[in-house]
């Protein structure tokens, strides 16, 4: 055999790493064409969390009509079904709502063995990101026997709950880093809030304004995602619909924007005072000195007994909204409604019926719009020539003065009534009450619960991420005199763009990288008189845990590239992992909401102080 | 992808050297007084180093003893022939052609760039055969130079 000949018949080892080069070129065509990058695959979990959280939010649903049929004996409504009742068993209702919760909570603490009690909204705004599954389903379950058993209070907390424990738990078993997973938790609030109220740009919305504080695309993009798909899980499997079908509004006369406007102001400190009322009875409660069951009993005998003169205090208030919406409520008997209202809600969430206050609050905003309306109405019909009008308004003030978030507010409300023609009025009067309530209580029902809940864990309190925490560790690497076929097996098997090269000690030496090699996948022939030394960019940049953020993201702009490696200090260069650009991102997205939210308790401390002397 | 291949800065064809090593040095010798070299004594040890390594050998016939080194502020490339053929490790015992090539630290793919040109050239069975039977040095490497004319 002369060598011309030799040449031609490969031996088995360069066959096999022509191969590999072979298989890289593939790769790198379909990582070209068809394989995700980063935020696509950021979407696609924040998709699954929003299916996960249709679902739950739909098996939260079956459950509460499954129970409240066991409690009433009847399919309906929870008004309609009150309405049906011996008074003796309004009473008693709520009342075993309250028992059965108040148990299942109890039981629940052995279960949880005093674990954390960390809600959606601590994990993204003040935790880890970790969500407790036990305590998450303790919860919703308690809150599962107040409501079905009528207590007045929303359905939307647990359901909002138990998709974010959903997300949290998808997150952490993609071991996402910190930012990440609250990113994803927040995915998972969005979906909850979206299917509860069918409402996908309100859910997206009220995450990013209230919890996580900005509208970036980097956040915003997956709440977005997570939203829609939840809606449509619900629409699709539940044949959800608009949640309030009101008869369409206009502006009949430009003159009404005044009443609006003052509608806007009146919300606004009205609803300063129904917060103020709640935590009012919060404390009388606490002060009682009752055992959580007999609490939670006692709160729900309350209810029942207004319930027996008004069992439209039953329940989140929805049915009644609709029926002020429709002008099918009289004013004196709305301005009584309203009132005992205003006492069921506090009876139920001063007890600590866990569940939320969302619902309630636009009832109490139709109510507030509806009176006001009216009044005006008749010393002025031009000035309020539809009452009806003035409700929902009222309730888009209500919601934005007494959550602090005008913007989720408005758009929330649109969804919900699908009426765009009271969009002028509705967005002054969110605004206006929006800043009437501000001046008035100096911070939101979530502000202040997540403030409270943070001087009772300092833990909690506003941890500052480093780049430590969203450290990635075991990245693949090679070795320099790694042969080129095993370079090629690291591109194939994990989607990188640089293999960290490393020496001994895992000290850095620099990358391959994929762009430099991807011109000579088409000559596999070459392969055999390659090493990873020969190909090595040394001068890669790369960066110590103690690195501030702003340089770390100054690195990823000079550079185009999706990771950096993280080594132990630039003497010795151990790599530890490494971080990516988009979890520095949203990092930092966080860290900015945070340095706002500490600025403005700060100067709320101030102002207390200031006077207080 | 078509790559240009430079012009080899030193040609040989009576590489005579019995061990890798000889042959490697019979190549680098011209390249040590040269200009081209900014510090001989640092190319060589990279040279060994990277030999030390891993195998230098494309296939049965060719090697391509190779550095990145600090030593050098372009791509240098020096050709030469064993007529006999010579032991390169223990997979590539006849090794016939040998190209010496020395890049800038820098530049991380040119010597993938230059290895993919060397490859194509000698992927003709035609340019090869006459590569081993090339009467001259200048032959030799005019051969590399210009595909079209060879």
């Amino acid at each position: 055999m002369n060598g011309l000949d030799r040449l031609h018949s490969a031996p088995p080892v360069a066959a096999l790493t022509k191969g590999v080069v072979r298989l890289l070129r593939i790769r790198v065509w379909l990582a070209e064409h068809i394989s995700p990058s980063e935020w696509q695959i950021t979407l696609f979990w924040a998709g699954l969390v929003g299916f996960l959280g249709g679902l739950s939010a739909i098996a939260f649903r079956e459950g509460l009509d499954g129970l409240h049929w066991l409690l009433t004996g009847s399919p309906g409504g929870m008004v309609e079904s009150f309405g049906h009742m011996p008074n003796w068993r309004r009473l008693v209702t709520p009342a075993a709502g309250g028992l059965l919760a108040g148990v299942v909570l109890l039981l629940g603490r052995r279960i949880t063995k005093g674990g954390s009690t960390t809600d959606y909204m601590e994990a993204i705004a003040l935790g880890d990101g970790r969500v407790p599954f036990r305590t998450s389903i303790v919860k919703s379950t308690a809150a599962l026997c107040a409501i079905a058993s009528g207590g007045s209070i929303g359905r939307e907390g647990p359901m909002v709950q138990l998709s974010s424990v959903l997300a949290s738990l998808t997150g952490r078993w993609r071991r996402l880093p910190v930012p990440s997973l609250r990113l994803l938790v927040g995915c998972g609030a969005a979906a909850g809030i979206a299917s509860a109220y069918n409402a996908p740009i309100g859910g997206a919305f009220f995450v990013a304004e209230i919890v996580l504080g900005s509208i970036a695309m980097e956040s915003l993009g997956p709440l977005v995602v997570a939203a829609v798909i939840a809606t449509l899980t619900v629409r699709v499997l539940y044949h959800a619909t608009t949640l309030y079908h009101v008869p369409s509004f206009e502006l009949n006369s430009v003159w009404e924007i005044g009443p609006y406007i003052l509608l806007g102001l009146i919300a606004g400190s009205a609803a300063p005072l129904f917060m103020h009322t709640l935590r009012l009875a919060e404390k009388g409660f606490r002060s009682l000195r009752l055992p959580l069951v007999l609490q939670l009993v006692l709160g729900g005998l309350i209810v029942g007994a207004l319930a027996i003169w008004y069992p439209e205090v039953c329940g989140n208030g929805y049915s009644v909204t609709l029926a002020i919406l429709q002008g099918d409520v009289a004013w004196k008997t709305l301005l009584l409604l309203m009132t005992c209202k205003a006492f069921a809600t506090a009876a139920s969430f001063g007890s600590g019926a866990p569940g939320g206050v969302f619902t309630p609050t636009l009832f109490m905003g139709a109510s507030v719009g509806y009176l006001f309306g009216f009044g005006v109405h008749q010393v002025w019909p031009t000035g309020a020539a539809d009452p009806q009008a003035f409700a929902l308004v009222g309730m888009g003030a209500f919601l934005a003065a007494a959550s602090q978030a005008p913007v989720m507010a408005i758009i929330l409300l649109f969804e919900m009534t699908l009426s765009y023609d009271i969009i002028l009025p509705l967005m002054l009067a969110s605004t206006f009450a929006y800043f009437a309530g501000r001046s008035q209580m100096g911070e939101s029902l979530y502000a202040e619960f997540m403030r409270r809940k943070a001087e009772h864990e300092p833990e909690l309190r506003m941890p500052t991420i480093s780049l430590g925490q969203l450290l990635r560790p075991n990245p693949p690497t090679v070795a320099p005199e790694a042969t080129f076929q095993e370079v090629c097996n690291a591109f194939i098997s994990s989607r990188i763009n640089n293999l960290y090269v490393t020496g001994p000690d895992r000290r850095f030496i620099g990358v391959v990288s994929l762009h430099d090699i991807k011109p000579f996948l088409g000559q596999p022939d070459i392969a055999t008189g390659v090493l990873a030394t020969d190909i090595l960019r040394e001068e890669f940049p790369f960066i110590t845990p103690d690195t501030g953020m702003p340089e770390a993201l100054a690195a990823f702009t000079k550079h185009e590239i999706e990771r950096l490696p993280v080594v132990s200090d630039a003497e010795s260069r151990r790599l530890l992992g490494s971080i990516s650009k988009n979890d520095l991102l949203v990092a930092l997205t966080e860290a900015r909401h945070q340095a706002k939210t500490k600025a403005a308790a700060k100067t709320a401390e101030a102002d207390k102080q200031a006077n207080a002397a | 992808m078509a790559f240009t291949l430079p012009p080899l800065d030193f040609t040989t064809v009576s590489l005579t050297g019995s061990t890798m090593e000889a042959v490697v040095r019979e190549l680098f010798d011209p390249l040590r007084n040269s200009s081209l070299v900014l510090d001989s004594k640092q190319a060589w040890v990279d040279l060994v180093a990277r030999q030390a390594a891993g195998s230098v050998a494309l296939d049965e016939t060719v090697a391509v003893p190779h550095a990145r080194t600090g030593a050098v502020k372009r791509l240098v490339i020096a050709g030469g022939r064993h007529v006999n053929g010579v032991p390169f490790d223990e997979k590539h015992q006849s090794v016939r052609l040998v190209f010496l090539i020395l890049t800038p630290k820098e530049r991380a793919a040119e010597y993938l760039r230059v290895l993919a040109a060397l490859a194509s050239r000698l992927r003709d069975p035609a340019t090869r055969s006459r590569l081993l039977t090339a009467g001259t040095s200048d032959e030799f490497a005019r051969l590399l130079e210009d595909r079209a004319a060879a």
